[in-house]
């Protein structure tokens, strides 16, 4: 019987060039890529678009990919994220608009998700969460934080930084222990 | 906090230090959210690139961190128009597999932009591997004799292939189809030797491979013909020759599973014990052998996609490219 592909795997198969290595990765990760554009960018259409982009990128330039540094799941995860924001912004540019943050029509999922959300952000002051949740969750830069919650940018990047660096212990001992 | 000379933050303009590994601290959650400017980012990946474990190995763990925070989203399933998209951007031959239009023998419409895809998808994979097709007269007719070599081979793979089956497994009948496709069965590791072939006629769901210098399997060992899908659908169970040669011919199913590839596998006599696989071949690889002449507009297609210029549109005779 043919066995299952681990993702370095499929990467590596990208890497060759491989179509099928890519539709394997795209079965096993679309619906997690769609859930971070859906939730950066709070529009179907633009997070289809995004999800598209962000498998094509893989494809075209798989040598980004490094294997010393993350797991093919972290960098996809990372690089969805990255991509919507990006097109979070565009799409803002082109309505000028500048707020971010969840839209009315998506709260009741977004109460659910935000449920699972302080699940893992467990155990960090609320003003940590909270800025961590508009920088992973709603596509905010800093600067759009620092507005929203109105405090100082330095503030808004002294918190993340530090809400970053208490989950990055946590991991540590988690690890351990 | 560091200041790069261009900085709107930075009113001095005062030259700026090297990245340390103080300033990756700082700096790497700006850094993996986007936010650095261009000028502090390249500082800090010289750094990295530079050799620093210590920071490279902080950049990780903090990866991981981030990409944590995104296990708990629950997927989304995105609409299927997506991965079909996709495909058409990577692959075309691939997004016809995987649509079925192959396997029903292309019965909907428009065969024509199909082999004209294959084509496309052939000509550019060969110029790929001899670099930049260049646009002098010289060069493109070398490549074109090039191109001719291989077609030549190619067919003439074919014509024993056809020869063989017909005088081996009875697959007389399918010779006289134009709706063949051939296909290439490599090794799996050990170099990806081509070492067993097949054509397929899907219009009369039936399939023939020929195998030679197959690696010999342990005693009450046998080998099984798998379509690679999420189910695997096994066609067939043989056995080689003392010689590691084989062929046969096995009547497709009726419902054909979403595969991928066709795969050979070494399966121990034990049924409960996994096979292993040790030949594939892409359908993705699928070639029309046909005696069909492209129309004015795939060849059109194709010599755009190659980026040819007038003069050598007609020196290239796509005719023999694809008319086997």
């Amino acid at each position: 019987m043919p066995k299952t592909q681990t993702d370095f795997e499929l990467m590596q198969a990208i890497r060759r060039g491989d179509a099928e290595g890519l539709r394997t990765l795209y079965a096993r990760y679309s619906g997690k890529v769609y859930a971070i554009c859906l939730r950066v960018i709070h529009d179907q259409h633009e997070a289809e678009e995004t999800l598209l982009d962000v498998f094509h990128e893989i494809w075209q330039r798989s040598d980004r990919f490094d294997d010393t540094r993350s797991s093919p799941r972290q960098y996809i995860q990372l690089l969805a994220r990255s991509r919507a924001i990006d097109r979070l912004r565009e799409s803002k540019r082109r309505r000028d608009k500048v707020e971010c943050g969840f839209l009315p029509e998506l709260a009741a999922t977004e109460h659910e998700q935000s449920s699972d959300v302080s699940h893992v952000l467990g155990g960090l002051e609320p003003r940590y969460q909270q800025v961590i949740e508009l920088a992973f969750f709603s596509g905010c830069s800093h600067s759009q934080i620092a507005e929203q919650l109105q405090i100082p940018l330095g503030t808004v990047k002294t918190r993340i930084r530090t809400a970053i660096a208490t989950l990055r212990r946590r991991m540590r001992e988690g690890t351990e222990q | 906090m560091r200041h790069s000379p261009h900085d709107a933050s930075n009113p001095t303009g005062c030259e700026r230090r090297p990245v340390q590994c103080s300033d990756v601290q700082e700096l790497i959650s700006d850094f993996l959210l986007g936010e650095l400017n261009t000028t502090d980012e390249a500082s800090l990946r010289a750094h990295v690139d530079a050799g620093c474990p210590k920071c490279a190995g902080l950049i990780a763990e903090t990866e991981t961190v981030l990409g944590r925070l995104y296990d708990v989203l629950p997927p989304e399933t995105p609409p299927p128009d997506v991965e079909e998209r996709l495909a058409a951007r990577v692959e075309p031959i691939s997004t016809a597999v995987r649509s079925g239009t192959l396997w029903t023998g292309l019965k909907e419409h428009d065969w024509v932009f199909t082999f004209a895809a294959i084509c496309v998808a052939s000509v550019l994979v060969w110029l790929g591997s001899w670099g930049t097709f260049s646009a002098t007269h010289s060069q493109e007719a070398s490549r074109e004799n090039e191109l001719h070599i291989a077609l030549g081979k190619r067919k003439d793979q074919i014509g024993s292939l056809r020869r063989e089956l017909a005088d081996n497994a009875g697959f007389a009948e399918a010779m006289r189809s134009d709706e063949l496709y051939f296909l290439t069965f490599n090794a799996v590791g050990d170099g990806n030797a081509a070492i067993g072939r097949s054509l397929w006629d899907p219009r009369a769901r039936r399939l023939g491979a020929s195998f030679s210098r197959l690696p010999e399997t342990d005693a009450g060992h046998a080998l099984a013909l798998w379509l690679d899908a999420p189910e695997p659908v096994r066609l067939t169970t043989f056995t080689a020759t003392a010689q590691g040669d084989a062929s046969f011919v096995v009547e497709l199913p009726a419902e054909l599973p979403d595969a991928t590839r066709l795969v050979v596998s070494d399966e121990p006599a034990d049924s409960r014990l996994p096979g292993k696989t040790i030949l594939a071949a892409r359908l993705g690889d699928s070639v029309r052998v046909a005696s069909q002449v492209l129309d004015h507009q795939a060849s059109t297609l194709i010599a755009d996609k190659a980026g040819l210029g007038a003069h050598n549109r007609k020196r290239l005779n796509l005719k023999v490219l694809c008319g086997y």
